[in-house]
C-alpha cells in the first residue's frame, strides 16, 4: 500500500452545525478517485481542509506517510497538492502564460525571466498537448479554454496529488475527451488525483475508486468496478427510489391543448430558423451540448438577444419581445442557468428576491408593503420546501438547491402561459433537483407550456413530454417521450 | 482571429492616434504650437500631473483610486518649506516630506486593504485630514522663501531640458520597467485583475494594496517638490485639482478603471493629451470656462469606451 494521502477521523464544525463527522479518507499513488456525494455532504469543506483553506476541528492527516499540517493554500501547493475549483481562479485581464505562473514567477537578477517562463510553458504544452496560445489574454479565451487553462496551471505545479472539483461543467465533449486523456497521462506519471463531479459517466471513465459521503459522513470507499450509477445514486442518498431514471408518470397535454409558444424562423446572431411550438401544459426540453446554443435559442425567446428574423407567437397571436419585461409582460417567466448573478440578488434578503418580478401585486396604499412581500415569501418557502431559517434571510446564506428554488418561487403566482428552466439543477443535490421536477409538474399541471433546458440528459428524458435536440444553433431533430433516451439523443447530436 | 487582433490593436493604440491626429490639427490652426519653446513649456506643464499620474497608474491598476494626492502634494511643499525655514535645510526638508507623505499612502493603503473602505471615500477622508494638518502645520498662510535648490528643481535646466521634464521621463521609466519586467509589478495587476484569484495564488493582495498607495504618495510627494520649486511659495491649495488631472490623465490614457490592465506609456499619453488640449486651447483663446466642460467630456468619451468595449467583449 503506497498511500499518499491518508484522513484520519476528521471531524470540522462551523460554529455549532457540524459538518464533518469522523471522516477516513485514503487515496493511493497513482489513483484516480471520486469523491461523490450530494451537496451538503461536505465534500468541499473536506477538499478545503486538504487544501489548507480550512482547519479540522479534530482528526488526523498524513502526507506521505508523514504527519500533515497546512497554513494555507500556498502552503498545500507546496507540499505537492494542488487544487481546481469550481470557480475559475484566473486573472482575466493577464495573458495565459502569466496567469500559469502567477505567484512563482521565474525571476532573474530581480527581473521576470520571460524566456525560462516560456521553455517551461512550452514543454507543459507539449507533453499535455496544450495548444493555447501563451500571450492569449485570459478574457478572450472561452470559458471551456478558460478552464483547460486552469487544468494546465494545476499541472504545472508538478504536484503530486491534484484535487479537481467539477472540472467538466463547462467543456464540450471534445475537451472532456482531452482532459481524460491529461488524466490518464498523470496517473501514468504516479499523480494521485481526487476527482470531484455529478456526471457519473465521467467517473465511470476515469475513476479507479469512488469515496462516498453522505451528510457529513464518509459512507464508504469501493472499487469503481463494485458499482453502478443506482447503486451510487442509493449510497449518496441512502434512498433507491430518488436514484432511479423513470420517466414521469405524468402528462399534461395532447393533441388537442391550445399552443403556448410558437416560434416561427426564429433567426438571430447565433441561431438559425427555428421553429418549434410549445403547447399548454407542454414540457419541451432542449437537450445540445455546451454550446450548442441552446441558451441563446432562450435568450431571443426572453428578450435578452434581439431577433434578426422570424417571429414568435404567443397563444396563436404573434407579439414583439424586445426585452425581458416585455416577456414578463407576454406571461414568459424564466429561471435562469448562472443563478448567483443571473436569477437572484444575493445580498438580499429571500423575501425581496421572491417579490422581484411581482412588486406590483405587494403594494399596500400605493407602497411596497413587506407584510405582502414575506408573505408571498413563505407561500413559495412552503410550497417548494425551503429550508431556511425566516424570509428575512440573506439568500446568499442559502444552499445552491435552495437558492435555485427561490429563483423558481419567484414565478409561482405569476399569470403564466411559459415558464424556461435553464440548467436549473446545475451544482445542487439530488433532494432539490426532486423538487425541481416537482415544480415543472405543478407548472404543466397548471397548463403552463414548460421549457426545460439541461446538460443531463438523464434529466431531460425524465421530465419532457417532447425532446429537441439542438446542435450548432439549428434544430437536429426532434424525439417524443416513448422514442426518448439519453442514446436517441446522443444519436441526433452526433449524427450517427 | 486576425480581425479579432487588429480590433484589439485599434483599442490599444487608438488614443496614440487621436493623439497625434490632435497634434497635427492643433499644429496647422496655430503655427506656434509646434514651436521648440512652446513644446518644452508644454511638457514642463505636462510634468507634475505627470509624476502624479505615473503613481496613480499603480493604483488605479490595482483596482482602486487615490484622490488625496494633490493635497499630498501641497502638503509635501509645505513640510519642505517649514523644515527649511525653521532651523533645517532643504535636505531635511525633503526627507521629512517624503516620509510624512509615504505614512499617509500607508495609511491610505491599511485603510483600504485592512479595514476594506472603499478607495474613493478613504483617499477622500484622508483629503480632509492632509488639509487639516496642512493649515495647522502653516497657520493658513502661504510660506515664500526661495532656495536655490529647489528652485533648481522647479525651474532649472539640464542640457536644455526643463529638470521637471527630466524627473517625470525617469519617473516613467522606472514605473514602465517595475509595472512590466517584475514580479512586483506583474502582482499589481493581477490583483487589480481578480484580488481573490490573486490570493488563491498567494499573494498578499493586502500588502500589494498598501505598496500602491505608498508608491502613490511618494510620487505626489516628488511632484510637490517641483510644485513648490516653481511656484517658490507652499500654499494649502497649491495642489487643487491635480488629483482628478491625474485620473483623467491615466484613464484617457486607456488604462482600465475596473483595474488589472493598462500602462504607465499610456497614461503619458492622456498626461500629454491633457496638456495639449490645454495648451491649445489657451493659444486659440478659448474660454477658461469652456476647457473645464470639454475636459469633462473627454474623460466620459474615453472612460465610455472602455466600458462599451468591456460589454461588446462580454457579449461575445
Amino acid at each position: 500500500m503506497d498511500e499518499i494521502l491518508k484522513l484520519r477521523n476528521i471531524h470540522k464544525s462551523f460554529g455549532p452545525v457540524k459538518v464533518l463527522e469522523g471522516i477516513d479518507f485514503s487515496i493511493e499513488r497513482g489513483e484516480v478517485k471520486a469523491l461523490l456525494g450530494a451537496n451538503g455532504a461536505g465534500k468541499s469543506t473536506l477538499i478545503k481542509i486538504v487544501g489548507g483553506v480550512h482547519s479540522p476541528t479534530d482528526g488526523e492527516m498524513f502526507l506521505n506517510g508523514e504527519p500533515y499540517g497546512v497554513k494555507n493554500e500556498n502552503d498545500a501547493k507546496k507540499k505537492g497538492i494542488s487544487i481546481i475549483y469550481q470557480e475559475l481562479s484566473l486573472i482575466p485581464s493577464m495573458t495565459v502564460i502569466d496567469n500559469i505562473f502567477l505567484g512563482r514567477e521565474f525571476v532573474k537578477d530581480g527581473f521576470l525571466n520571460r524566456k525560462q517562463m516560456n521553455i517551461e510553458y512550452g514543454k507543459i504544452c507539449e507533453e499535455f498537448e496544450f495548444d493555447i496560445d501563451a500571450d492569449t489574454i485570459v478574457s478572450d479565451l472561452s470559458i471551456a479554454k478558460q478552464q483547460m487553462v486552469e487544468i494546465m496551471k494545476a499541472i504545472s505545479y508538478n504536484a503530486d496529488l491534484i484535487i479537481m472539483d467539477e472540472p467538466t461543467t463547462s467543456l464540450t465533449n471534445g475537451e472532456k475527451e482531452g482532459l481524460f486523456k491529461i488524466i490518464q497521462k498523470l496517473k501514468g506519471l504516479h499523480k494521485s488525483i481526487i476527482y470531484i463531479s455529478h456526471m457519473l459517466e465521467e467517473i465511470f471513465k476515469v475513476c479507479d475508486s469512488a469515496a462516498i459521503m453522505r451528510n457529513g459522513i464518509m459512507v464508504g470507499s469501493y472499487k469503481i468496478q463494485e458499482l453502478t450509477k443506482s447503486k451510487i445514486a442509493e449510497l449518496m442518498t441512502g434512498n433507491l427510489e430518488n436514484g432511479s431514471i423513470e420517466k414521469k408518470d405524468w402528462c399534461y397535454v395532447d393533441a388537442r391543448s391550445a399552443s403556448a409558444l410558437e416560434t416561427v424562423h426564429m433567426t438571430g446572431r447565433k441561431v438559425k430558423d427555428i421553429n418549434f411550438q410549445v403547447r399548454k401544459g407542454e414540457v419541451v426540453g432542449l437537450a445540445g451540448l455546451v454550446g450548442s446554443k441552446r441558451t441563446e435559442i432562450i435568450n431571443l425567446i426572453y428578450g435578452v438577444d434581439q431577433m434578426t428574423e422570424g417571429s414568435i407567437r404567443m397563444n396563436g397571436k404573434e407579439v414583439k419581445i424586445r426585452s425581458p419585461k416585455e416577456a414578463i409582460a407576454n406571461k414568459i417567466g424564466f429561471i435562469p442557468e448562472d443563478r448567483k448573478n443571473l436569477g437572484l440578488i444575493l445580498d438580499q434578503e429571500i423575501y425581496k428576491n421572491a417579490s422581484a418580478v411581482q412588486l406590483r401585486k405587494c403594494r399596500k396604499h400605493g407602497f411596497l408593503s413587506k407584510e405582502k412581500e414575506v408573505d408571498f415569501a413563505k407561500e413559495g418557502i412552503q410550497r417548494l420546501a425551503i429550508k431556511v431559517n425566516s424570509p428575512e434571510q440573506q439568500v446568499k446564506e442559502l444552499s445552491g438547491g435552495n437558492q435555485q428554488k427561490v429563483v423558481v418561487s419567484k414565478w409561482l403566482n405569476q399569470d403564466l402561459d411559459l415558464i424556461i428552466y435553464d440548467e436549473p439543477t446545475k451544482g445542487i443535490d439530488i433532494g432539490a433537483k426532486e423538487d425541481i421536477f416537482q415544480t415543472v409538474k405543478d407548472f404543466a399541471q397548471k397548463g403552463i407550456g414548460v421549457i426545460f433546458i439541461s446538460s443531463d440528459l438523464e434529466e431531460v428524458v425524465r421530465v419532457s413530454d417532447r425532446i429537441l435536440v439542438v446542435r450548432n444553433g439549428a434544430i437536429a431533430g426532434s424525439l417524443t417521450a416513448a422514442e426518448a433516451s439519453v442514446q436517441s439523443i446522443m444519436n441526433i447530436i452526433f449524427d450517427v | 482571429m486576425s480581425s479579432k487582433l487588429k480590433k484589439i490593436k485599434l483599442r490599444e493604440y487608438g488614443v496614440v492616434f487621436g493623439f497625434v491626429i490632435l497634434c497635427i490639427l492643433i499644429s496647422f490652426a496655430t503655427p506656434a504650437f509646434l514651436s521648440h519653446k512652446n513644446i518644452l513649456n508644454l511638457l514642463r506643464q505636462s510634468s507634475i500631473v505627470g509624476i502624479i499620474s505615473a503613481g496613480m497608474t499603480f493604483v488605479i491598476i490595482s483596482g482602486n483610486f487615490d484622490i488625496s494626492v494633490g493635497a499630498v502634494a501641497a502638503l509635501s511643499g509645505a513640510v519642505v518649506m517649514k523644515v527649511a525655514t525653521t532651523g533645517g535645510n532643504v535636505f531635511t526638508g525633503i526627507l521629512a516630506a517624503f516620509v510624512v507623505c509615504g505614512i499617509i499612502g500607508a495609511l491610505n493603503g491599511i485603510a483600504v486593504a485592512k479595514i476594506n473602505i472603499p478607495s474613493l471615500i478613504a483617499t477622500m477622508a484622508m483629503v480632509s485630514v492632509v488639509k487639516g494638518s496642512m493649515l495647522m502645520l502653516t497657520g493658513g498662510y502661504p510660506i515664500t522663501r526661495t532656495f536655490p535648490s529647489l528652485d533648481y528643481l522647479g525651474n532649472g535646466y539640464i542640457l536644455g531640458i526643463p529638470v521637471p521634464v527630466i524627473l517625470f521621463a525617469v519617473v516613467v521609466i522606472i514605473a514602465y520597467i517595475v509595472l512590466t519586467k517584475t514580479r512586483f509589478g506583474r502582482h499589481v495587476y493581477s490583483v487589480g485583475g481578480n484580488a481573490e484569484a490573486s490570493k488563491l495564488n498567494g499573494i498578499h493582495v493586502d500588502r500589494y494594496k498598501i505598496y500602491v498607495f505608498i508608491i502613490n504618495a511618494l510620487l505626489a510627494c516628488l511632484a510637490g517638490f517641483v510644485l513648490v520649486g516653481r511656484m517658490g511659495t507652499a500654499s494649502p491649495s497649491a495642489g487643487d485639482g491635480y488629483d482628478m488631472d491625474a485620473i483623467a490623465s491615466v484613464v484617457i490614457g486607456g488604462t482600465s478603471v475596473s483595474g488589472g490592465s493598462g500602462s504607465v506609456l499610456k497614461t503619458v499619453i492622456g498626461v500629454l493629451m491633457m496638456s495639449v488640449i490645454n495648451n491649445s486651447f489657451n493659444l486659440l483663446g478659448v474660454d477658461m470656462y469652456f476647457q473645464y466642460i470639454f475636459k469633462g467630456l473627454i474623460i466620459l468619451v474615453a472612460v465610455g469606451i472602455d466600458s462599451f468595449s468591456k460589454r461588446r467583449l462580454a457579449l461575445r
